[in-house]
This record gives structure tokens, C-alpha cells and sequence, in this order.
């Protein structure tokens, strides 16, 4: 895989610390804990990320949290964040209005290798909040869809009311060029799809092990399931392709957070393929 | 560059002198223990040969150091913070030394931690070598760390009256010529350096039953091992031995607001993977709960993961992590325990 992040930001800035700054120019609240902020650069550079990679936010006074880029690089001047509201910096976006400035240092990480990709078929499996990243992948595989083959993208929520991006999934839904099918743990009165953990959508797919990249981000248990299925049907190991959540403070492989085993997610991720991850126990799959 | 010898008297006043100028940090002691203090005069380094509890590197990472200011006033502004001052580490030694390359190597030639560089930038290191061991608890020489070779920019031997000077730097030459007295190295006094050296050879046995090099590996064979689950009983989980650990530089980074409320800075500060948060994230779970795991962790960080990642010692040997450990977990002990007893399970 090739690493999408190669200059070290103490190499580009007094300290490795100091972030630029941005404003917020929309909010939208999708959720009662999620909302989505498109955030422009001062100055209106364009951020110049890879889908898959990160960025720290900071609120000053609060502090920094990791944040997955939710936009595709082929958007436009402004990036996208989609954020749950769980911890300090998150709780004080949500008080920021539009206009306020927060800090960015990044782009951060390794994304997902689009080289791999390209010319295959594209297998998306998202849990959760897994979506959040994998939409920045999905905006890129949608505006340059001639770049790849058959694109699936399956997608599982735990209730109606926890699916994100609600327009943006229907608009998914009737594109004739993606295969895209949605799932929920818990359905409700008002839901008439599929019903059952994102395997189950898997089951029923006839994957060609011999042209398909798998990618999915979600919660430990998922990848455990999906990445036995995808092994199952003869995608090799250094063909999956994983995104992980962990602790990325210092985003730049020194402060210790994140690490897994001798990984540094911030660093050496937080895309992975299977192969890379299967023989470190504290990757959990 | 050319061996120096300096007498010990000289050498002292030269430090008096300095001390008025520079910060010139050395080894006190600190009731039975020594630490490194920023001393005004020469007469309070303490020549015991027991490491400092603390390693120097607290002049490089402080506990507590501000990364950023900002403030609210027409508008917000955020200033980088870069703080440095001349420092002489006098009586660094051997082990310590290692550990500074490896965190130079990282923070510098890695990271670009324009933090950490302008400090090290403006850090002379006065080293001295370990003639004879300090305790039970060291064993620099399975580490490979009783000997320096660089890392200094001058190198003390002490020869009882005199002290040998090897000189790594431009810097450590104009230090070492600065003082009054100091004249090149005859036969004389390399013979009395050898000898010294012969001492110290005979005095140093290995501690492990391993190699430095070995360590990795076997490292990677024990992750199974049962000796992780007995440790994980006994640690407390303090993280006494990551705070006096010479290779441990792991921090958390946090915000504090100034009590104009119109001001505030981003800092870092010392953490602990021995610590239940510290892999904890923002949705609460904790990818390295259990004590085990984190014991584990911190022995691969040691002997495994970092001279993996780096090719340079993530334990020099010096000791400190046994002497500050409540429960005496000794990593003599639990490598050597993990040689003789491989993978089981």
C-alpha cells in the first residue's frame, strides 16, 4: 500500500502542534448525537486529502479530537465532518456556530488505497458511524466511477433512526451504476428492507474473489464476521481493506495513543489491509 | 578528535563559573536517591554511582510543557511555543545517553518536533562512564548500553584525581578547552584509562540470559506466555515505571483556559499505557483493558516494538522501573523468565 501522507508537520511548521484554522460554513444536524459540519480552510486552500484520511480538530480551551474526513477530495474548497457528540471537543462543536473558527492539523494518516482499486470491483461494507469515512470513498468512487468496475456498497445501522446521510443513501439506492443495499439490526413499524446484521447482506452477493477489494470500517465485532466471510469466498488477506478506531492524539506517531501492538494507527494507518493487522492480537479481529 | 585529561579541581571551578551563565543541570542527591537539579555551584553534584531517579530527558520533555498559546481578544489567535535555554547535563550516564539518541532520533530526525529540537539543540551533554554497576536492579551490560560511543559531546572517565575526556562534538571541544588547565592525553593516561576500563570489563557480567538482540524475538514468542497473566495480577498499574523509564515519552495533550477567560494554552504532559484510559476512545471503549495486555504492552514496547521501528534500544538497562516498581516486577526477572519458560498455553 501506498502512504498518502509523507511529510512529517514538524517538517512544515514551527510545531507539529500548531493547526491551521478554519470556519465553519454549515451545520446540519443529521441525528439527535450526530451532526455534519462543511468547514473551508482560512484562506480557502483546499484541505487536499485522500479519502480515508484524518484530521485533528481543535477547540481551543476544549482540545483536539480525531476526526475521520467524511467529503470527497473531488468536492470542491470545503471538507466535511460528520461528528457524534461523545467527549469534550465533540460536545463543544455543537455550541459553535456558523462562522467560528476551529483548528486543523492535517490531513493525517493513510487512506484507502485508491491505486488498488482501480479497474476492480468495489466491495463497501460499513457499520455504524463506519459510514462516516467510507462516504468520503464513495463521493470519489461516484465522481470518477469509469476508474473502477462494479461498485456494492452494503451498509448496516442498528435502527432507522440511527442511518445517516439519509438523502444521500436514497440517492445511492437508485443509481443503476452501484449496487448499494441497506440494513438495519432493529427494524421499526416504518422500515421495509432487509432486517439483520450487515452479513447478512453479504450472504446474498456473488463476489468474484478474483477482482474484488473489499473495504469496511465499523465496530470490532463487525470486522470479525465480515472479514471470515470475505476470506471465506477467496479474497486474499492483502486485498481487505480496513479502517480502525483508536486514540490518535498527537496524530503524528509520537504520543502512544493509538498504538496497536508495535502500530502506530495515526501513522502507519488507520488503513490497513487484513494482512498487515491479522498477527496483531491488539488489532482485535 | 584529540583525547583530553583534565584535572577534577579544574574542572569544578570551571562549572562554578558556568553555572552563573547557563543552566548547568547534575546529579544531587535526594536522600538515599540522586536526581538531576539545576545546581548553582559545582559542590553539590553528587559523585554516587546509583542512577538519578528521574533521567535527564526531563529537560527535553518536561512533565508539563505548553505547545501553543492562544487567546480571544479582537479575534483568536494561536502562537506556537518554543522554549529553550542553555543547558549543561553534567554526569549523564552511559544508559542515558542511549536513551537520548533514541528519543533525538525520533523527536528529530522522525517527528521535526520543533519542541523537542530547540531544547536538544541547546543541550551540551556531559557524559560519564560507569566504572563499576550501581545495583541489582542494572543490567546495561546485556543491553549493550554500558559502553558510549556517541551521543555525547564529551565523555568523562574518572581516573581518581583527573578525569579522561573523550570529545564527540565541535561543542563538547570548546567546551572541554574552555577550561583552565585541560591539556591533550598522553600514553600515560590511556594506559590509566584502559586500566580503568579492564576494571570495569571484569566488574559487569550479563544479567540476562539473553542478547539485546535476542529480545525481540523472543518478545514475539511469548505472546502467549502465562507470565503475562501472573504480572497482570501483580501490577498495580501506577505507571511508576513509565514515568522513570529513560525510553518513555508517551503524553496526553490537553487545553487549559486562564482565569481572564480570554486565554489559555494547549500543553502536554506525561502519560502511562499502564494507565485503563489511555487507549480508551471518545465511545468509551478501551482497546487494551485488562492489567495483562498492558504489562505486555510496556515489555514489547521495551525489548520488541521499538527497535523494531527504530533499530535502537527501547531499554537501556538502567534499572529504574525495578527500583520504583511496588511489587518488585524486575525486567531481569521476567526476561529471564521468559526464556526459560517459552509459549505455553
Amino acid at each position: 500500500m501506498v502512504s498518502t501522507h509523507t511529510t512529517p508537520l514538524g517538517a512544515l511548521k514551527p510545531s507539529p502542534f500548531l493547526p491551521d484554522m478554519a470556519e465553519i460554513v454549515r451545520k446540519e444536524r443529521l441525528n439527535p448525537t450526530e451532526t455534519l459540519y462543511v468547514l473551508r480552510l482560512t484562506g480557502g486552500a483546499e484541505l487536499g486529502h485522500a479519502p480515508g484520511q484524518f484530521v485533528e480538530v481543535s477547540v481551543f480551551g476544549v482540545g483536539e479530537a480525531p476526526l475521520s474526513i467524511s467529503s470527497s477530495p473531488t468536492r470542491g474548497d470545503t471538507f466535511e465532518l460528520c461528528i457524534r457528540r461523545v467527549g469534550d471537543v465533540t460536545t463543544a462543536m455543537e455550541r459553535l456556530g456558523i462562522g467560528a473558527k476551529v483548528g486543523i492539523r492535517g490531513p493525517l494518516g493513510r487512506g484507502f488505497p485508491l491505486e488498488v482499486m482501480r479497474d476492480r470491483d468495489v466491495l463497501i461494507i460499513a457499520g455504524g458511524l463506519g459510514i462516516v469515512p467510507l462516504r468520503s470513498l464513495i463521493g470519489t468512487l461516484i465522481d470518477e466511477r469509469s476508474d473502477f468496475a462494479d461498485v456494492t456498497i452494503l451498509y448496516g445501522c442498528k435502527s432507522p433512526a440511527d442511518m445517516l446521510f439519509k438523502d444521500e443513501v436514497e440517492a445511492w439506492g437508485a443509481r443503476s451504476d452501484i449496487d448499494f443495499r441497506v440494513t438495519m439490526d432493529i427494524a421499526d413499524p416504518s422500515w421495509q428492507g432487509n432486517v439483520g446484521p450487515v452479513t447478512t447482506l453479504f450472504r446474498r452477493l456473488a463476489v468474484n474473489p478474483k477482482t474484488t477489494v473489499p473495504v469496511m470500517v465499523g465496530p470490532p465485532v463487525m470486522f470479525k464476521h465480515v472479514v471470515k466471510q470475505v476470506l471465506a469466498v477467496g479474497i486474499p488477506e492483502d486485498r481487505i481493506i480496513l479502517s480502525l478506531e483508536r486514540r490518535m492524539k498527537c496524530g503524528i506517531g509520537e504520543c502512544g495513543h493509538c498504538q496497536i501492538n508495535g502500530v502506530y494507527v495515526c501513522e502507519d494507518g488507520p488503513v490497513f489491509t487484513y494482512a498487515e493487522l491479522k498477527r496483531l492480537e491488539e488489532a482485535m479481529l | 578528535m584529540i583525547d583530553r585529561v583534565v584535572a577534577k579541581a579544574d574542572l569544578i571551578r570551571s562549572i562554578d563559573s558556568l553555572a552563573d551563565k547557563r543552566t548547568v543541570a547534575a546529579p544531587v542527591a535526594n536522600g538515599p536517591q540522586f536526581s538531576f537539579r539545576t545546581i548553582t555551584a559545582a559542590e553539590e553534584i553528587a559523585e554516587g554511582y546509583l542512577p538519578t531517579a528521574l533521567p535527564p530527558n526531563k529537560y527535553l520533555l518536561p512533565p508539563r510543557e505548553t505547545l501553543l498559546r492562544f487567546a480571544w481578544h479582537e479575534e483568536l489567535t494561536v502562537d506556537p511555543v518554543i522554549e529553550a535555554t542553555d543547558t549543561i547535563a553534567f554526569g549523564v550516564r552511559p544508559c542515558d545517553l542511549h536513551a537520548l539518541e533514541l528519543l533525538d532520533r525520533i523527536f528529530v530526525d522522525d517527528k521535526h518536533d520543533g519542541h523537542y529540537r530547540a531544547r536538544r539543540e541547546r543541550m551540551l551533554l556531559v557524559g560519564v562512564e560507569c566504572l563499576e554497576p550501581c545495583d541489582d536492579h542494572c543490567f546495561c551490560e546485556s543491553m549493550g548500553t554500558l559502553r558510549a560511543e556517541s551521543g555525547f559531546d564529551v565523555l568523562l572517565t574518572d581516573l581518581e584525581d583527573t578525569y579522561y575526556v573523550r570529545v564527540g562534538s565541535p561543542e563538547g571541544k570548546e567546551f572541554i578547552l574552555g577550561i583552565d588547565g585541560v591539556r591533550e592525553a598522553a600514553y600515560e593516561d590511556r594506559t590509566l584509562l584502559r586500566k580503568a576500563h579492564e576494571r570495569r570489563d571484569a566488574a559487569f557480567t550479563p544479567r540476562l540470559d539473553v542478547t539485546f538482540e535476542q529480545l525481540p524475538g523472543l518478545l514475539a514468542e511469548s505472546s502467549d506466555s502465562l507470565l503475562w497473566d501472573v504480572l497482570g495480577e501483580k501490577c498495580l498499574s501506577c505507571g511508576a515505571c513509565t514515568n522513570v523509564c529513560p525510553t518513555c515519552y508517551c503524553f496526553d495533550v490537553r487545553d487549559d483556559v486562564n482565569l481572564d477567560m480570554k486565554s489559555g494554552e494547549r500543553f502536554r504532559t506525561w502519560d502511562s499505557c499502564q494507565l485503563e484510559e489511555f487507549a480508551m476512545v471518545g465511545t468509551g471503549e478501551s482497546f487494551r483493558q485488562p492489567r495483562e495486555m498492558r504489562v505486555k504492552h510496556r515489555f514489547n514496547r521495551k525489548g520488541r516494538y521499538i527497535f523494531e521501528r527504530y533499530g535502537l534500544h527501547g531499554c537501556v538497562g538502567c534499572g529504574r522501573c525495578a527500583r520504583s516498581c511496588i511489587v518488585d516486577i524486575d525486567p531481569i526477572e521476567v526476561f529471564n523468565q521468559l526464556k526459560g519458560q517459552p509459549v505455553e498455553r
